[in-house]
């Protein structure tokens, strides 16, 4: 495919240009995987508004307070979704329309995080945490044709208070515990649609399963410790398999 | 279909712009040579699937990114804080008097329009910002929280990133009291973020700063309290 350079004194007519232009648009025009080299193709030779490796991505920010005020039993799927706090400021649901999934299936990375301000008694007031006493995030998808929410278990993290009498005895206090998620899970063909990426939060009793423990854990309904969390993101790629 | 055409004269004599027009270079339309400078679509490739392998292409066509991390410490004084700013309550001035964080701020070059642009931090801090029971600050007489704030700022050339997302800000874990034996500064406090841009009308190619800044809300008597970044990490990546 390689263009004649012209000797010193040559004419340069219609003919040579022809020449040299069907040449090159011969082989652009039908271009053969295997004269390819390793690496031919680079960012200048595509076009930028035609080619993504991303199928789908979304992100939010919620600024806001935002409180948990939900206790769980366990750290199981079915509890995240059953018991723990369904954190809706996070969600992202394309407005409700859904996000269809590639036909071949998609990889799936999706993310949270927050800070932990204050931990709080159900009135408000601030409380300091008992020792066995974690707050807990999850993260899920909502799947077409699924009945309950998908909790991708790899996700689960629980978080320790600090160690500390004044965690909580000032709402201004100088302290945060900073959250961060990250998460992947395959999503096959099976499905169509991820109708929510959602974030769920609860507080756990470290090493028990129920019961609430004097000063340690307020449980009971209507009584519910809660933790005040500060702005949080959360967000998704979908890559195509 | 190919779609790069044959070049056309319009007479007899060779005119310059016709070869260019019609066959050689016209940046407008991609069915000259130019095709090759971004223009090339799926109509080019012969066989089945009509596809470029991913050997065929060069590394960073799709992603880009850049990581950059050190272990060495950094140290912020109190000396160098000021609250003058206080305007807001609860918290610290937002904008110049904020300390620049060097070793967390960084610019990256992006040579393509990406879709999305993740970006993020992570470091150890330690620090002695001190809860003082009885100590007024000047907006507090009952207690004291003296705390260190972190702000993170991502800005392209077309797009600043900060405003529209104010989670890019925090306060650091705590540091000690002066009340109880917990929470020595000796600590290291772990803080991480991260966030992504896919608005991909602001996104384009070119640098993308992210800029790491911190500030101390102390007593005014602890210019030599400090903030030690023992090590982090700041980081970009563009996916296309």
């Amino acid at each position: 495919m390689g263009i004649d350079t012209p000797e010193s004194g040559d004419k340069i007519t219609q003919a040579s240009i022809t020449t040299m232009q069907e040449a090159v648009r011969t082989k652009v025009n039908s271009m053969d995987s295997t004269e390819w080299g390793r690496a031919t193709f680079g960012l200048d030779q595509v076009d930028e508004n035609k080619l993504s490796i991303i199928h789908k991505a979304d992100s939010k920010t919620h600024i806001a307070d935002h409180y948990i005020q939900a206790h769980g039993n366990s750290l199981a799927a079915s509890d995240v979704y059953g018991n723990w706090k369904y954190m809706t400021n996070y969600t992202l649901d394309n407005s409700g329309n859904g996000y269809a999934l590639h036909s071949n299936g998609v990889d799936f990375v999706g993310w949270f995080n927050c800070r932990i301000r204050v931990y709080e008694t159900s009135a408000g007031a601030t409380k300091i945490p008992g020792e066995k006493v974690v707050a807990a995030f999850a993260l899920a998808v909502k799947l077409n044709g699924v009945t309950n929410p998908t909790v991708l278990t790899d996700s689960i993290r629980v978080v320790h208070f600090f160690k500390n009498a004044d965690f909580s005895t000032d709402s201004g206090g100088g302290q945060e515990i900073p959250v961060s998620i990250w998460t992947h899970v395959l999503l096959g063909n099976e499905y169509s649609t991820v109708e929510s990426f959602r974030v769920y939060g609860a507080l756990l009793r470290c090493g028990e399963s129920t019961g609430a423990g004097a000063g340690e854990f307020n449980n009971g309904s209507g009584s519910e410790d809660k933790i005040r969390l500060t702005n949080g993101t959360s967000g998704f790629l979908m890559f195509r398999r | 279909m190919p779609i790069i055409k044959p070049v056309t004269f319009t007479g007899p004599l060779l005119k310059a712009e016709d070869a260019y027009s019609s066959g050689v270079y016209n940046p407008s339309v991609n069915t000259t040579l130019e095709a090759l400078n971004g223009g090339l679509s799926k109509s080019n490739i012969k066989g089945t699937p009509q596809a470029i392998e991913p050997w065929a292409m060069q590394l960073g066509s799709f992603a880009q990114g850049y990581y950059y991390g050190f272990d060495r410490m950094e140290f912020i004084y109190g000396y160098q804080c000021c609250y003058d700013d206080e305007t807001i309550a609860g918290l610290p001035e937002q904008g110049a008097q904020r300390i620049q964080h060097a070793a967390l701020s960084t610019k990256v070059f992006i040579p393509f329009k990406p879709s999305a642009v993740l970006y993020g931090f992570q470091a150890w801090f330690q620090h002695d910002a001190t809860s003082h029971s009885g100590v007024g600050l000047p907006w507090s007489s009952a207690r004291s929280n003296e705390r260190w704030d972190w702000r993170l700022k991502l800005q392209s050339m077309t797009g600043i990133y900060e405003d529209a997302s104010n989670a890019l800000y925090g306060w650091l874990p705590w540091g000690r009291t002066d009340s109880a034996a917990f929470m020595p500064e000796s600590q290291w406090r772990y803080v991480h973020k991260s966030g992504m841009i896919t608005e991909h009308s602001t996104l384009t190619k070119g640098y993308f700063t992210i800029e790491f800044s911190m500030a101390g809300v102390l007593l005014k008597t602890q210019g030599d309290a400090k903030c030690k970044t023992v090590a982090g990490g700041v980081w970009i990546l563009a996916l296309r």
